[in-house]
């Protein structure tokens, strides 16, 4: 009889107590540690959102650390350094970070056609003019940048400007929106020719660097004032194109204060636009050396076209810089004719390599090795292996000891059509 | 040594003597190893479970010892619907298993409850998930707000 009725006293005090603490505490957190170990990271974070009790058992990180090492192993390795960083929190990082680069590109909001800018000069209050100008009316090349034509503005001329004030605002068609690009107060050097304005837009809310946003809103006005530019530039590209009209308005101090330039400097000039990349601003050292009354040397004639050839996009201009060379009395040599005409051998344009090599005998300039060699790898590249062959022998009799590389290319086009011959 | 009929005595928190086969009672690691390392014949006491707990485990391990050993004809469908209704109990009882199961160290078990609970969580919303355990939210606005920033990812999986 006794242990029975040890039994029943026992029997109902655990089970008030139990149950006082199940309605209170439900579940107990022990159990709910158990099966945060059964849930999915899913199910884990949307149970934190639950309660407190619930939300220190769905974050432990014993839970976490399986998941997340399975999912991110390179994530989870950071608790080594940063020990201190929970793993549920590791976990969220690493999935936003996996979402973001399976994510395409959102499409832009804004379309270009949508925009209007509007551009406002003025000086001591007194408005210069004033553009507004459809984005899509003007002319848009590869780089952001846009010409805004003011010729019909009603003045002539602002040298000698100081205070200026240069307003470039972006708006949204129908006024629904505008944005400062530009709000540039200062003074401008009356000697310039071009006036710059640069402004670094704000970095945009959504990152928390500190740095800047990195992009230049750039504004050049021709002081002319036939023309204003606007562009949007990375601020590495910016800081090129900056020097460079640096580099342009020293050119034109040196000039006005009738220094005396020598054609080293412009050697140095084309060298830097080719480390630079910027092949399309070459021909205008050319210019700028007859500018200086510098005659160019066909050494600098040499470089540009080297230079221009370099890049498919600008064959022709080095082909129109070579003719106009001539107009200047500048006699391009072997060089420059090999240049050229290799270029157009690669492209197989053969006519105009046969009038580059008659003008040659035209014009007297010698022919050298790599002359012959040029023509007849683009004359057996051509199949025409009949005049490659006449040449090779031309070669011999003009008394070229012809290279070893001018016999295999005439003789492999041979031999890979030997009816050439007959 | 006819180890089946060797019987174990348990006492639970409540004071209930249990004389339960050893085949059966070893199901547990904890029993297992008081049992090897303990004084033979001596009663093991079960401290952390109540004696209606003890009894319902008891009888899960019967059920899985002679489904094994084949003393039952029972095949694994049976087995698993056996287990299904073995915890279609109310969830007091059911947490109450879960802690037993892991102090006891029974893993199928414990594998069985917390799966069971797991499955009433899965797929539900914060809010249905209070209702499903009848638990307060004791967050708040402003914690609620920022724990559900925190796991707005979770959220956004759910769809609208």
């Amino acid at each position: 009889m006794k242990p029975k009725s040890l039994n029943l006293q026992g029997r109902k005090k655990p089970k008030l107590r139990m149950s006082e603490t199940s309605s209170k505490n439900l579940p107990p957190w022990e159990a709910l540690v158990m099966v945060a170990h059964y849930l999915d990271p899913q199910t884990l974070a949307l149970a934190s959102c639950v309660s407190k009790s619930w939300c220190q058992a769905m974050s432990l990180d014993v839970v976490w650390q399986p998941l997340c090492s399975s999912s991110f192993p390179s994530l989870s390795n950071l608790k080594i350094s940063y020990p201190s960083v929970p793993y549920h929190r590791l976990y969220a990082t690493g999935l936003a970070a996996f979402k973001r680069r399976h994510k395409p590109p959102s499409k832009p909001r804004l379309s270009i056609d949508n925009i209007v800018f509007t551009i406002q000069l003025s000086t001591k209050g007194v408005p210069i003019f004033t553009v507004a100008e459809a984005a899509s009316k003007m002319k848009n090349k590869q780089v952001f940048k846009f010409d805004v034509d003011v010729k019909h503005g009603s003045f002539k001329g602002i040298k000698g400007l100081e205070e200026m004030k240069v307003t470039w605002n972006v708006v949204l068609k129908g006024w629904e929106a505008i944005f400062t690009m530009m709000d540039w107060q200062g003074k401008l050097s009356c000697r310039a020719v071009e006036g710059w304005f640069s402004e670094e837009l704000p970095c945009p809310g959504c990152c928390s660097s500190e740095v800047g946003s990195g992009i230049v809103a750039d504004l050049k006005v021709d002081m002319k004032v036939e023309k204003v530019s606007v562009g949007i530039l990375r601020v590495v590209d910016w800081s090129y194109s900056k020097h460079f009209s640096l580099v342009d308005d020293l050119f034109v101090r040196l000039k006005s204060d009738q220094y005396r330039v020598t054609s080293t400097i412009f050697s140095y000039l084309i060298k830097i636009y080719a480390e630079a990349d910027l092949p399309k601003k070459a021909p205008n050292v050319f210019y700028k050396m007859l500018e200086f009354n510098v005659k160019p040397l066909p050494r600098h004639l040499n470089h540009i076209l080297e230079l221009l050839v370099s890049h498919r996009n600008f064959i022709m201009l080095a082909f129109n810089l070579f003719k106009t060379a001539h107009k200047y009395s500048v006699l391009p040599n072997t060089k420059s004719y090999n240049i050229l005409m290799g270029k157009f051998c690669l492209n197989r344009d053969l006519s105009i390599v046969y009038k580059l090599f008659n003008k040659m005998f035209k014009r007297n300039v010698l022919l050298d090795v790599e002359s012959y060699r040029i023509l007849m790898q683009g004359l057996c590249k051509k199949s025409q292996v009949n005049r490659a062959v006449d040449f090779l022998e031309d070669t011999l009799n003009k008394g070229f000891v012809s290279d070893l590389l001018s016999y295999t290319t005439s003789l492999n086009s041979l031999c890979r059509r030997p009816n050439a011959l007959l | 040594m006819g180890s089946t009929s060797t019987k174990i005595k348990l006492r639970t928190s409540d004071q209930k003597v249990f004389e339960v086969e050893k085949a059966v009672a070893v199901q547990s690691q904890t029993i297992k190893y008081f049992y090897e390392n303990g004084c033979p014949g001596s009663v093991i006491h079960v401290h952390s479970v109540s004696g209606d707990i003890l009894s319902k485990i008891l009888d899960y391990c019967k059920k899985h010892v002679n489904s094994a050993a084949g003393k039952e004809d029972i095949s694994p469908e049976e087995l698993y619907e056996w287990d299904t209704n073995f915890v279609k109990v109310d969830q007091n009882t059911l947490f109450d298993l879960i802690l037993a199961a892991n102090c006891l160290k029974i893993e199928s078990l414990l594998d069985l409850t917390c799966q069971t609970v797991a499955n009433m969580i899965k797929g539900k919303r914060p809010e249905e998930i209070r209702t499903t355990f009848n638990i307060k939210n004791d967050y708040t606005p402003e914690a609620e707000e920022a724990v559900r920033r925190e796991n707005k990812w979770a959220f956004d999986m759910l769809g609208v």
